[in-house]
């Protein structure tokens, strides 16, 4: 069977990957502190993710970019420049924005409540589930970035512009928000705790 | 347990298995977890002075990406280029803070940090020396591998490029190519950072 260092009164030091008992409070090697877990972790984890999913309507419902053609403004959601882009003929394009700016946020939030509510419901979900569950997360994270690059270059790109105009809304802003929560969320989830649950049950 | 017993066995980060080493790594083998899958340990070891030229060919080649334009066009007898930062500072300008610091920050501030702290610590770490502020060096290191986005850079600027297309006649530009060859370079230098490793020597010039 297999066991867990806390079980044998080891830890690791999650900066340098160094071994040590349990007693020792600080790491010898890279002198930063060491917790056998991350201090409350759900908790914090959970702050996270709720103040991400508020997050989300803002994000979604305020312009995120401001078109001006011609004198007037256009103020342009998240998915409403993707239902442009379809209608311009660009579905690649909207393909890769929808997911990157919808998906990838939604999904990362769902996931990490769905493994954060079954390991404190004990929902029948399989350890190797929900490491791989939070391991896309972890990997997509970033890439919910996309947008407000795209947002950046095409700013860039118009400033000595008189007849196309490009400027971030508010909405921008909301979206900035939601992505930084979730990547501290996934970051402040401690996946160790997956295995803990099993020891508690037995 | 002491220290002897100890270095033989090894913990995994991501579920906290204890994992006897001792039985398992060789030379130019993996070392995988066998209840997480988790990457334990690559068996070829990076020496740190190749590290140290790659970190730095990636610093100049980044940098060399930030003074050209990505691109440049004329859209209606109005001639236009863009960089990487120029969009940062116009969003910082218009006051959307939160906006253009994650943006400068994940597409300059970070790789820009990332490529030099490398080079520094490498470069200390192979000369065994033991340079001022190593530790923290070495800890910021870590950290910011995850605030490199250089890959959504590249993709995000795509999705740019063919939304433009449709409004004028586009000049690539060479920051394009310079940040494209920091993209491979940089995915290998990354892959080959093993934070015990580095600080297994940090240990052993102190
Ligand atoms: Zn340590």
């Amino acid at each position: 069977m297999y066991t867990s260092a806390k079980q044998m009164g080891l830890k690791l030091c999650r900066h340098c990957k160094l071994s040590m008992s349990e007693e020792q409070t600080h790491c010898q090697r890279c002198h930063m502190r060491v917790h056998t877990r991350a201090p409350n972790s759900l908790q914090k984890c959970w702050a996270f993710v709720i103040a991400a999913t508020v997050g989300l309507f803002p994000a979604n419902l305020m312009p995120i970019t401001v078109l001006s053609t011609r004198g007037a403004p256009q103020y342009e959601t998240i998915m409403s420049g993707v239902i442009s882009l379809i209608k311009d003929d660009m579905v690649g394009i909207a393909i890769v924005v929808f997911v990157a700016s919808i998906v990838v946020p939604v999904m990362k939030l769902v996931g990490l409540i769905v493994i954060m509510l079954s390991l404190q419901f004990k929902m029948n979900l399989d350890n190797r589930q929900r490491i791989v569950i939070y391991r896309i997360i972890d990997i997509i994270g970033k890439w919910s970035m996309l947008d407000l690059f795209v947002l950046s270059i095409m700013i860039a790109v118009f400033e000595r512009n008189n007849l196309v105009g490009v400027e971030a809304g508010p909405g921008a802003t909301a979206f900035g928000a939601v992505v930084l929560l979730t990547l501290f969320a996934a970051k402040s989830f401690d996946t160790r705790i997956i295995w803990d649950k099993q020891l508690e049950q037995r | 347990m002491k220290s002897s017993e100890l270095s033989k066995l090894s913990i995994c980060p991501s579920c906290d298995l204890l994992v006897d080493t001792h039985a398992h790594c060789r030379a130019g083998k993996v070392l995988i977890c066998p209840r997480c899958k988790h990457t334990l340990a690559r068996g070829n070891r990076a020496r740190f002075s190749s590290q140290f030229a790659l970190a730095l060919t990636c610093l100049i080649m980044v940098s060399l990406a930030n003074t050209y334009p990505l691109l440049s066009f004329t859209f209606l007898g109005i001639p236009s280029s863009a960089n990487i930062l120029r969009g940062t500072v116009l969003l910082l300008e218009h006051g959307y803070y939160l906006v253009g610091f994650a943006v400068v920050i994940a597409s300059f501030i970070a790789p820009i940090l990332l490529f030099s702290l490398i080079c520094y610590t490498s470069l200390s770490l192979s000369k065994g020396w033991k340079a001022p502020g190593l530790a923290t060096a070495l800890h910021f290191q870590d950290d910011l591998i995850h605030w490199s986005m250089i890959e959504v850079y590249i993709v995000s600027f795509l999705v740019a490029l063919v939304k433009l297309v449709e409004y004028a006649d586009i000049d690539l530009g060479y920051g394009l190519w310079c940040i494209c060859i920091t993209l491979l370079l940089s995915t290998r230098l990354i892959q080959r950072i093993e934070p015990a490793e580095y600080w297994e020597r940090y240990v052993h010039i102190r």
